[in-house]
């Protein structure tokens, strides 16, 4: 008997929405464009934390580097066996590495120098890395510089002459942001590259045994080695964090504006009830509609309203951010970009993410659609109806 | 039928723009019978109107309608005694703009479980019996003032109240109009309902079916003519 009535106040809703097309339209247009720009935020922030993660999973425990001046310098590689004596370390890498700027395409790529080649879990070419001019590239890297497994990749040196080396295989990875830019080549090759001299080392790699004893031998190490920074992958992920939190927050506070305008909007929209609603509630309530009945109809309203934009919003931003590669917020949240090849953001959207964005807009879109309705439907009809 | 006993409303209490609009009034209107509230603009007969219909509570004294006192009914009560006791005719007919003469007509309906078929069935036979039917699809915009006025008769029918109130329903109406509301009233009165109209049109108080006149002056009751 009673879903009959509530049907009834629904159908009432609804028709009435469509009635007033333009209104609602508009509200709707300006409830979506809030929705995907505070998702295309949280999306794009998510997907970037979800790829540092990724990163983070194959870096060593504890990095090593030494400290010049102030900079970083070289590492010696005598600092690796001081390294190996402590106990609980089980392994050091020398890392040779480097960034390498492409003039022809504004990007910059990372080379990194490996013991061998064809230990990667990657399926190589093994013709062509007898070569002994072997490298592999990126997958994103190699589509967007249109090379094929058995292509010349050549880049300048530094000493300002041209390198040919050979693409022997492309490696795909979880991780866009490593595939992206990665160039590996032996250790040896990118050595001579980057002119670093025998003996020494960008950084050293270093793996424990026991994960729970990572701090103390950090410590150590820190001890050990005064001019050395050691870094531990907590650290370092900390620091993505952090830094990703500042740049979506220092972004989320720009569109501040936006959100403020929208909330300006919400309240005149469905609280600042105008004479003429306030007289329709009186109407409605005088014509036999409880204050129950006035509130469910507004509520159905609001929802059908708040959840069409949330979705629609939602659905653009997953488009904007994973398909488009989110052309309106790279330049803002990735401010290196200009140097960075492009990379498809990995799709990382957490059910936290969506109840944030849902908290953040449809709640207070309902609040200030019931509220003031109930505060109109409270008063006797007839004061609703003069306007008292 | 209907009862008043030292009714008083008063609007904005305690404030500066505080207004007596009704001042100790009592009264009683009989089933059946066709009662005028007359007077001048101000003089509170719509207000007092407004109490009758259940549509204000008086700030003090009693109302009393088939013996049960509704000034003190629970809202949600008092909603209920409203939608099936009285129906209302407003003096700016209060339809709603958007929405057809037979979506009108349906709206106190709503929320109430009856089916939207039944409800435009009791809709259509009250527009045809107004003589509206052919107009059941059109906006009310699209009406003129005494189509409009009969739409909103038809809706104040629609859950067959035994009260119907009217808010100068002559107002907005010329003379032939006017003939024709009143000759709906008479039918009405036929039919056994109470008629409560609030008026200062002398072709309403003057009408033979009128049984009853209230005369209001600032708020109070100053005569009775029976």
């Amino acid at each position: 008997m009673s879903l009959e009535k509530h049907r009834n106040i629904l159908d009432y809703a609804v028709n009435f929405l469509l009635r007033r097309k333009g209104k609602n339209l508009a509200t709707i247009i300006v409830f979506t464009l809030v929705v995907f720009m505070l998702a295309s935020v949280v999306m794009m922030m998510g997907s970037l934390k979800q790829e540092a993660r990724e990163t983070l999973s194959l870096a060593p425990d504890i990095t090593v580097q030494k400290i010049i001046a102030g900079r970083q310098g070289l590492v010696p590689l005598e600092y690796a066996s001081a390294i190996q004596n402590i106990r609980g370390v089980s392994r050091v890498e020398p890392r040779i590495w480097g960034y390498y700027y492409d003039v022809e395409e504004d990007a910059t790529y990372t080379i990194i120098g490996v013991k061998s080649l064809d230990t990667l879990p990657v399926e190589v070419v093994q013709g062509y890395l007898s070569s002994g001019n072997a490298v592999l590239v990126g997958e994103a890297l190699a589509r967007e510089k249109r090379l094929r497994i058995g292509d010349k990749l050549i880049l300048r040196n530094h000493r300002g002459g041209y390198d040919k080396f050979l693409v022997a295989g492309i490696f795909s990875s979880r991780s866009a942001l490593q595939s992206a830019d990665l160039i590996v080549m032996p250790r040896d090759k990118a050595r001579e590259f980057f002119g670093i001299p025998e003996g020494y080392a960008n950084d050293l790699a270093v793996y424990v045994a026991n994960p729970s004893e990572l701090p103390n031998i950090a410590i150590k190490i820190a001890n050990a080695l005064p001019d050395a920074r050691v870094l531990t992958k907590e650290q370092i992920r900390e620091t993505y964090d952090a830094i990703f939190g500042w740049r979506s927050g220092v972004f989320l506070a720009t569109i501040l504006g936006a959100i403020l305008a929208f909330a300006i909007l919400v309240w005149d929209r469905a609280s600042g009830l105008t004479a003429e609603e306030k007289r329709e509630i009186g109407i409605l309530k005088a014509l036999g509609w409880s204050t129950g009945d006035v509130l469910e109809m507004r509520t159905f309203e609001g929802v059908v309203l708040a959840l069409n934009s949330y979705l629609a919003g939602i659905i653009l931003a997953y488009l904007h951010v994973f398909y488009l590669g989110a052309p309106l917020l790279k330049p803002v949240l990735i401010g290196w970009s200009t140097l960075y090849p492009e990379f498809e953001l990995m799709p990382a959207v957490t059910l936290e993410d969506l109840l944030l964005i849902f908290v953040i807009s449809v709640v207070p879109f309902l609040a200030a659609v019931v509220v003031p309705s109930w505060r109109a439907s409270t008063i006797d009809p007839d004061e609703a109806m003069r306007g008292i | 039928m209907i009862r008043c006993e030292h009714v008083t409303k008063v609007f904005n209490k305690g404030k500066a723009n505080e207004v007596v609009a009704v001042r100790d009034v009592s009264l009683e209107i009989d089933a059946g019978e066709v009662a005028v509230l007359r007077g001048p603009s101000g003089s509170g007969k719509t207000t007092l109107l407004s109490l009758i219909a259940c549509v204000a509570r008086p700030t003090s004294g009693r109302v009393f309608i088939s013996g049960k006192e509704v000034s003190r009914l629970p809202e949600k009560f008092l909603t209920i005694f409203r939608r099936e006791h009285v129906g209302i005719i407003f003096q700016q007919f209060n339809l709603i703009p958007e929405l057809s003469v037979l979506e009108n007509v349906t709206v106190p309906l709503i929320p109430t479980p009856t089916p939207p078929r039944e409800g435009r069935k009791r809709a259509v036979d009250l527009l045809k019996k107004l003589g509206m039917e052919k107009r059941s699809s059109f906006k009310v915009r699209e009406l003129s003032g005494g189509e409009q006025q009969r739409v909103a008769i038809a809706r104040a029918l629609i859950n067959n109240p035994s009260i119907i109130v009217a808010d100068e329903p002559t107002a907005h109406l010329d003379t032939k109009l006017a003939e024709e509301f009143l000759r709906i009233m008479r039918s009405l009165k036929e039919e056994g309902k109470t008629i409560v109209i609030a008026t200062h049109d002398p072709l309403v108080y003057q009408h033979e079916m009128v049984d009853v006149i209230f005369d209001m002056r600032d708020g109070m009751l100053v005569e009775v003519v029976r």
